[in-house]
């Protein structure tokens, strides 16, 4: 798959690299057991920092996502493996109060109820029936 | 005039002629190390300066070319003094570096003139972004075990050696003036009649750095085009790969087989030299015509697949005279050259420095065990 990031944006380039990871796990692009790119090869062919890498693995880790083995190997984990009961409760209340977040914005710029869940509707659709290979965000 | 140093005289033209067409070698983003959207290349002032630069280059290297001949000429077929031999080593260092010097200071004034343009022209690009390929479809070099190959050929040279050690001569030829006289033997000893496995063993060595350089490289991907440009410098570096291993390989057993031939008086010295020599060139005149035909990085496909005019990606600042790369902040110790086909190293990495450093003491701690295990 291909990672990309941009540094004028004000997202930090961890997180960015951690979203676009997650995003690879949700449409399959990244299989459990994938391979990832070691520390320093992924922060040379991106030309960012080290310790960038390095945090948006250790992110990837904390959340479940990544297996890390040894000093440089990380591999994606096996799915709806959360590192644990508690941080899995946690990650489902994170995805709840992000998402009543969105629905009061919307309504707070005068949208309806109906095409909130249209929107919400329409962006899961094309999350979940996304393949392998299909980039779309 | 011996035909080996026509050879010479040949592969001076061949320098130049890569030298001249570096312009055109380049990814679609980057013209005399400025970044530039694709469109720009064809800009009727920049295809003056590519011209200019193309013409002045090889100018340069056929007049380098023609000194060469003369050079030859005048000194002539006959037993060349010492001072003569003396001319004819510097008359071929110089006429191999001038063009070079001379593609440098050239490339140097159309990159100053190519940033004027885009200056002017706005050809900047407000963001900044980077791509990479993760996962395993990512086309590469060669993988480096197919380097394992030396140890076969090294084993097999040495069981030669030992097996056919009586019917070597005593004195076994080693060096010959320009003419083909032998004149510098080496007494046959163990040290001299291996000679070709530690050679083999050496190159061995040499190229599987090489390639492991290539294996670390940065992955020159351009974030306006990251499959293509992926792909282009894949296939860029697995062909790079591949040279390197087929003719390190040659080279070894040629030198090998003809050493072992000569020693035996079963070719003369000049032949086994003439011999090296051409395998020699046809492999560099190989790796030149298929640097011409991917271009640098695989710059060649990537402007063919290339559908957008888009740059998101500008790190000139990091190129300091457009030929030594300087980024403390980039981890990558190699990256792909900027101006030229072939790699380079960061030179704001000390780990680089030592890298190169190594590579320097291997080689002349090389050259100073063989004259030692032959003597």
């Amino acid at each position: 798959m291909i990672l990309e990031v941009d540094f004028g944006s004000e997202e930090p380039i961890y997180r960015q690299i951690r979203t676009q990871i997650v995003h690879g796990v949700a449409t399959g692009e990244l299989q459990p057991g994938d391979a990832l790119p070691s520390v320093r090869v992924l922060a040379g062919n991106l030309g960012v920092n080290m310790h960038t890498v390095n945090k948006a693995y250790a992110v990837l880790r904390d959340e479940g996502y990544v297996a890390m083995l040894g000093r440089s190997g990380a591999y994606i984990a096996d799915a709806a493996r959360p590192a644990s009961p508690a941080r899995a409760r946690e990650q489902e209340a994170q995805i709840v109060s992000d998402l009543r977040r969105l629905a009061i914005e919307y309504r707070a710029r005068g949208g309806s109820f109906d095409d909130f869940v249209a929107l919400a509707t329409m962006q899961a659709k094309s999350v979940f029936t996304s393949k392998k290979g299909d980039d779309s965000k | 005039m011996s035909w080996i140093l026509f050879s010479m005289v040949l592969s001076i033209v061949v320098l130049g002629g890569l030298l001249a067409a570096t312009p055109w070698l380049m990814p679609p983003t980057e013209c005399f190390t400025i970044t530039v959207p694709p469109s720009a290349q064809h800009d009727a002032r920049v295809v003056k300066l590519k011209w200019s630069y193309a013409l002045c280059v090889a100018a340069v290297s056929i007049a380098c070319a023609a000194g060469l001949s003369w050079a030859l000429i005048s000194v002539g077929n006959n037993n060349p003094t010492e001072e003569q031999l003396v001319f004819l080593t510097s008359a071929i260092t110089e006429t191999t570096l001038i063009p070079i010097g001379a593609s440098f200071i050239l490339m140097l004034r159309s990159r100053s003139q190519v940033k004027v343009l885009k200056e002017q022209e706005g050809w900047t690009t407000p963001t900044r972004r980077s791509a990479t390929l993760i996962g395993n479809d990512f086309p590469g070099p060669l993988p480096l075990a197919w380097n394992l190959l030396y140890i076969p050929l090294v084993l097999g040279m040495i069981a030669f050696a030992l097996l056919s050690y009586d019917r070597f001569p005593d004195q076994i030829p080693i060096n010959a003036d320009f003419s083909g006289n032998v004149n510098n033997y080496a007494d046959k000893s163990l040290g001299s009649v291996l000679f070709p496995a530690m050679f083999a063993a050496f190159m061995g060595l040499v190229f599987t750095f090489t390639h492991w350089m290539t294996a670390i490289s940065k992955k020159p991907i351009d974030p306006a085009a990251p499959a293509t440009s992926a792909l282009a410098y894949g296939r860029f570096a697995r062909i790079q790969s591949l040279l390197m291993l087929i003719g390190g390989l040659t080279l070894s057993s040629v030198v090998g087989i003809t050493f072992y031939l000569s020693a035996l008086q079963m070719l003369s010295l000049e032949a086994s030299a003439a011999i090296i020599t051409v395998v020699a060139l046809v492999w560099v005149g190989i790796v030149i015509v298929f640097s011409a035909l991917t271009g640098q990085s695989g710059g060649r496909l990537a402007a063919q697949l290339r559908t957008t005019d888009e740059v998101v990606a500008d790190d000139d600042e990091h190129w300091v005279l457009g030929t030594f790369y300087f980024n403390p902040q980039d981890p990558s110790l190699i990256v792909p050259k900027r101006f030229g086909v072939g790699w380079t190293i960061n030179h704001a990495r000390i780990r680089a420095w030592l890298l190169i450093g190594a590579f320097l003491a291997f080689t002349i701690g090389f050259s100073i065990f063989i004259t030692w295990a032959i003597a």
